[in-house]
C-alpha cells in the first residue's frame, strides 16, 4: 500500500501535547494488520508515571516509517520532520 | 484479519465462585437491537431477575461497549452499566466515556455480565482469555485515584481500570464508578460493584477488533475526522472546554443556586469563571481513544494544607455548573478542591451539591433541625462540606442521610422535605426547564434512568435557536418522513412532545454505537454517516431508516424492561418547582416554551407529555408501549409486560 511505501526518516515528538486518544496505535494497526489493535501497533502511548506530560510516546523499531500514525494524530503531537511532508 | 466490527463474545463472571464462562454474542439479537446499548437492555431484560433487590447477588451489572468502540471512528469511546438503582429501583444503564470500552472490546468481549458477591474485597482482572477474581487487599479501602494508581502499577498502563471509592464499597446510593480516574459511570452504579464487594474490574487486552471492510470504514473515519479538523470552534472546545460558553450560560441562566430557585449572578460567574480563569488552572487536555476533540483536562490546585496538587476532570464545566452554583461556592480552587474529593471518595458530585443545597434550603425553612446535621447547621465552607462528604462516604452521623440519595433521604425526612427536593425518579435534573424547556429537560422526566437528559447534550441548552434550525436538524437525525411536517414543526416552533418522541430513538442510535453525546462530537455526525459506518463495520447493509427502527426497538425495550418493575406514566412526573418562577436579578423567570413565546403550565407540560406518548405509540394513560407498537416493532414477546 501506499502509505507503507513512503520513506520517511523522521518524526518530532511533543509529548506534552498528548491527549490519549490512542488514534496514533490504532490508525497503525489498521493499515498493517488491517485490525484495531493497539498492541499490534509499532508506536506506544502510556501514561506517564511522573513529568509534566500525562503520557510517554515510544515507537518500536519495528516501525516502517509510513507516517500513518503522524497523519492520524488530531492534535498536534506527532508532525514530520522539517525535511518531510505528508504523502 | 477481518471482522463485523462486534467482537462476538459476552464474558459472564460470578464473583461468588469466580467461576467464568465465555458465551458466542448472538449476532442476529445484536443486529436487532443494534448493539452496544441496546444489546445491553436486550441483556437487561433476559437476565434482571423481575422486582430483584438492586444488591442481591442474583442482580447482574452489565457492561458494554458501543459498536464502533474500540475503532478509528471518530469519538465513538462509550461503555455502557446496566444494572438496577438501589434507591430508585429503576433499571438504567450509565454511559461513560474513557477507554474501558475499547479495552473491553480489544480483549475480546463486547459485554461483561458480573453476578454473585465475592467472599472478601475482590478486583476482576481481565486480559484477553485471562480472568482472574484478585482479592482487593490494600486497595479496599482506598480512594479512586491511589487504588487507580496502584493497580495500574501492578498491571500495566495499557489497563483500563474502572474503580469505586469507599463510597461505593460503603453502599451509598449516590456511589459511582470511574474509570482510569477520568471518565463517570455516574449517579448510582458504584454502590452495585460494592455490594459484589468488587473495588474495580481491571482490562486490557490485545485481539483487537475488526471490520467487514476496512477500506471503506477507513475512508469514512477520515472524511468525519477533517470534518473535526474543519470546525472553526474545535480550537476552543479542545483549549476551553465547555467554559469557552461558560458566558453564554451564564447569560441564559443555567448556574442556578439556593436549591434550584435562584439564578447565579452573571457577573460573579464571568469573574470567577470564565474561559482564562480555566486555561490558567488547566495542566493539559485529556481525551478519550479515538477522540478529535477532546476536552477532558488534568487541572492543577493548591489543596486545603496549602500543597499543589493535580487532579482529573471529565467535564470541566461541573466545576461551577454542578458543584459551585448549587453550594454559592465562587472560586476555581475551592469547587477543584470539592471535585477533587469527591472523585476520590466516589460519590457523584453533582447529586451530592443538589441535595446539600436542598438540605440547607430546609433548614432555613425549618424545616430541618439546625441540630439534626451533626449538632451544627449546614455550612457551605469548603473544608465542611469536604467533611460532609467524607462523612457520607463513611454514612457516618447525618451523612448516613445524604448517603441515602433523595429517595431515602425523603423517606426520612418526610413530605414537607419532598416537597421542596428538586428531583426525578430521585436524581435531579442536569439542567432546569425555566431556563430551557426543550429536548434536555423534558428529557429527564421521560427518561426512565430519572433526572437525566439523554445524549446529545446542548441541543436546547442553547437558547434562542431558531425553528428552522430544529427542522434541519431532525432532517440530518433521520426522522421519519411523515415527522419532518407540520404535525410537528411550525415556522413558529416545534412540538416538543412529539418532537421527543423521535429524538430519542436517533440518542439511541448514537449510544448503541458509541459515540461521544458532547456536542463538538455528535453535531458532526448524521444518520448516513451512522448508517455507513455501521454498514462498514458490521457488514450488514442498513438504511438510516432501519438504524432508526432498530434505535425505536431498543428504547422500547428500555421502557419494558421498567415497566416490568412497575414504572409508569405516574413517575414520569415534572418537578413541582418548575411551576414556580426561577428568581433572578430582582425578576423572575417563569416556566415557557423554548421559543419563549407562551408560558407553559402544569396542564400545558401534561399536554406535551400526552403528544410524547402518542407519538411513541405508547399508551397514553399508563406511558407503556401499546400492542401495536410491540407487534409493529417485532416485540410480541413483551404483550402484557407490566400491565
Amino acid at each position: 500500500m501506499a502509505a507503507a511505501r513512503r520513506k520517511t526518516t523522521e518524526f518530532l515528538i511533543a509529548t506534552e501535547k498528548c491527549v490519549g486518544c490512542l488514534e496514533c496505535q490504532m490508525r497503525c494497526s489498521v493499515v498493517h494488520h488491517r485490525v484495531f489493535n493497539p498492541q499490534l501497533a509499532n508506536i506506544r502511548v502510556t501514561p506517564a508515571k511522573n513529568g509534566a506530560s500525562y503520557y510517554t510516546i515510544a515507537y518500536l523499531d519495528s516501525c516502517l516509517k509510513c507516517g500513518s500514525c503522524v497523519r492520524a494524530c488530531s492534535f498536534g503531537t506527532l508532525v514530520f520532520g522539517a525535511s518531510e511532508g505528508p504523502a | 484479519m477481518t471482522g463485523n466490527g462486534f467482537a462476538g463474545r459476552i464474558l459472564f463472571v460470578d464473583v461468588t465462585t469466580a467461576a467464568t464462562e465465555v458465551r458466542p454474542l448472538d449476532l442476529d439479537e445484536a443486529r436487532r437491537f443494534l448493539g452496544g446499548w441496546g444489546m445491553n437492555a436486550k441483556l437487561a431484560y433476559d437476565l434482571v431477575p423481575p422486582r430483584c433487590d438492586a444488591r442481591a447477588p442474583e442482580m447482574p451489572i452489565i457492561i458494554g461497549s458501543g459498536v464502533l468502540t474500540g475503532t478509528s471512528a471518530p469519538s465513538t469511546p462509550k461503555a455502557f452499566i446496566t444494572t438496577k438503582c438501589p434507591a430508585a429501583g429503576t433499571v438504567t444503564t450509565a454511559v461513560s466515556g474513557g477507554d474501558f470500552g475499547a479495552r473491553l472490546k480489544w480483549a475480546g468481549y463486547d459485554h461483561l455480565v458480573i453476578t454473585g458477591c465475592a467472599a472478601q474485597p475482590s478486583y476482576l482482572y481481565i486480559r484477553d482469555e485471562e480472568v482472574r477474581l484478585l482479592p482487593a487487599g490494600e486497595f479496599w479501602g482506598q480512594d479512586i485515584y491511589d487504588a487507580t494508581d496502584a493497580l495500574l502499577e501492578r498491571h500495566g498502563g495499557d489497563c483500563s481500570v474502572a474503580c469505586i471509592g469507599p463510597a461505593g464499597e460503603n453502599g451509598v446510593n449516590i456511589a459511582m464508578c470511574l474509570d482510569n480516574k477520568l471518565a463517570t459511570f455516574g449517579r448510582t452504579v458504584g454502590a452495585n460493584l460494592g455490594a459484589k464487594r468488587l473495588k474495580a474490574v481491571v482490562v486490557a487486552g490485545s485481539r483487537g477488533v475488526g471490520v467487514a471492510d476496512h477500506k471503506r470504514f477507513l475512508k469514512i473515519a477520515q472524511q468525519l475526522e477533517k470534518k473535526f479538523a474543519d470546525d472553526p470552534l474545535r480550537e476552543k472546545w479542545t483549549k476551553y472546554a465547555l467554559f469557552f460558553i461558560a458566558p453564554m450560560w451564564a447569560k441564559a441562566g443555567h448556574f442556578i443556586t439556593n436549591n434550584w430557585s435562584e439564578v447565579c449572578s452573571e457577573e460573579r460567574v464571568n469573574e470567577h469563571f470564565g474561559p482564562e480563569d480555566f486555561t490558567a488552572v488547566k495542566e493539559s487536555t485529556l481525551s478519550c481513544p479515538s477522540c478529535r476533540s477532546g476536552d477532558k483536562a488534568s487541572i492543577r490546585f493548591e489543596d486545603l494544607n496549602g500543597q499543589q496538587r493535580q487532579t482529573t476532570i471529565s467535564c470541566p464545566i461541573t466545576l461551577v455548573h454542578g458543584i459551585g452554583s448549587r453550594l454559592g461556592i465562587y472560586e476555581m480552587r475551592d469547587t477543584t478542591i470539592l471535585h477533587d474529593r469527591a472523585n476520590r471518595l466516589g460519590i457523584d458530585a453533582l447529586t451530592f451539591a443538589s441535595m446539600l443545597g436542598w438540605l440547607r434550603d430546609l433548614q432555613r425553612r425549618g424545616l430541618l433541625a439546625e441540630t439534626a446535621t451533626d449538632g451544627a447547621p449546614l455550612d457551605f465552607s469548603t473544608v465542611s462540606v469536604v467533611d460532609w462528604m467524607e462523612k457520607t462516604a463513611r454514612r457516618e452521623g447525618f451523612g448516613a442521610v445524604l448517603a441515602g440519595g433523595y429517595l431515602h433521604a425523603i423517606k426520612t425526612l418526610g413530605p414537607e422535605a419532598e416537597e421542596h427536593a428538586l428531583q426525578i425518579k430521585g436524581t435531579e435534573p442536569d439542567f432546569d426547564a425555566r431556563v430551557s424547556f426543550g429536548v434536555e429537560t423534558f428529557g429527564s422526566v421521560t427518561n426512565p434512568r430519572g433526572g437525566h437528559d439523554m445524549p446529545v447534550g446542548g441541543l436546547t441548552v442553547a437558547v434562542g435557536r431558531k425553528p428552522e434550525f430544529f427542522l434541519k436538524t431532525a432532517q440530518k437525525m433521520g426522522f421519519p418522513p411523515e415527522a419532518l411536517s407540520a404535525h410537528i414543526f411550525s415556522p413558529e416552533g416545534f412540538d416538543l412532545g412529539r418532537f421527543q418522541a423521535h429524538y430519542e430513538n436517533w440518542c439511541t442510535v448514537i449510544n448503541c454505537l458509541g459515540i461521544c453525546f458532547r456536542m463538538q462530537c455528535t453535531r458532526l455526525y448524521d444518520q448516513e454517516v451512522c448508517a455507513a459506518l455501521y454498514g462498514a463495520a458490521t457488514g450488514l447493509t442498513m438504511t438510516p431508516a432501519e438504524l432508526m427502527e432498530g434505535a425505536e426497538r431498543a428504547y422500547v425495550l428500555y421502557r419494558m424492561l421498567n415497566a416490568r418493575e412497575g414504572f409508569s406514566r405516574a413517575d414520569d412526573r415534572f418537578p413541582r418547582q418548575w411551576f414556580t418562577p426561577l428568581k433572578r436579578n430582582g425578576g423572575s423567570m417563569p416556566l415557557m416554551d423554548y421559543f419563549k413565546k407562551r408560558p407553559i403550565s402544569r396542564e400545558d407540560a401534561e399536554a406535551i407529555l400526552d403528544a410524547y406518548y402518542e407519538e411513541k405509540g405508547w399508551d397514553v394513560a399508563t406511558g407503556t408501549p401499546t400492542a401495536a407498537t410491540l407487534q409493529r416493532l417485532g416485540l410480541s414477546e413483551l404483550l402484557g409486560v407490566g400491565v
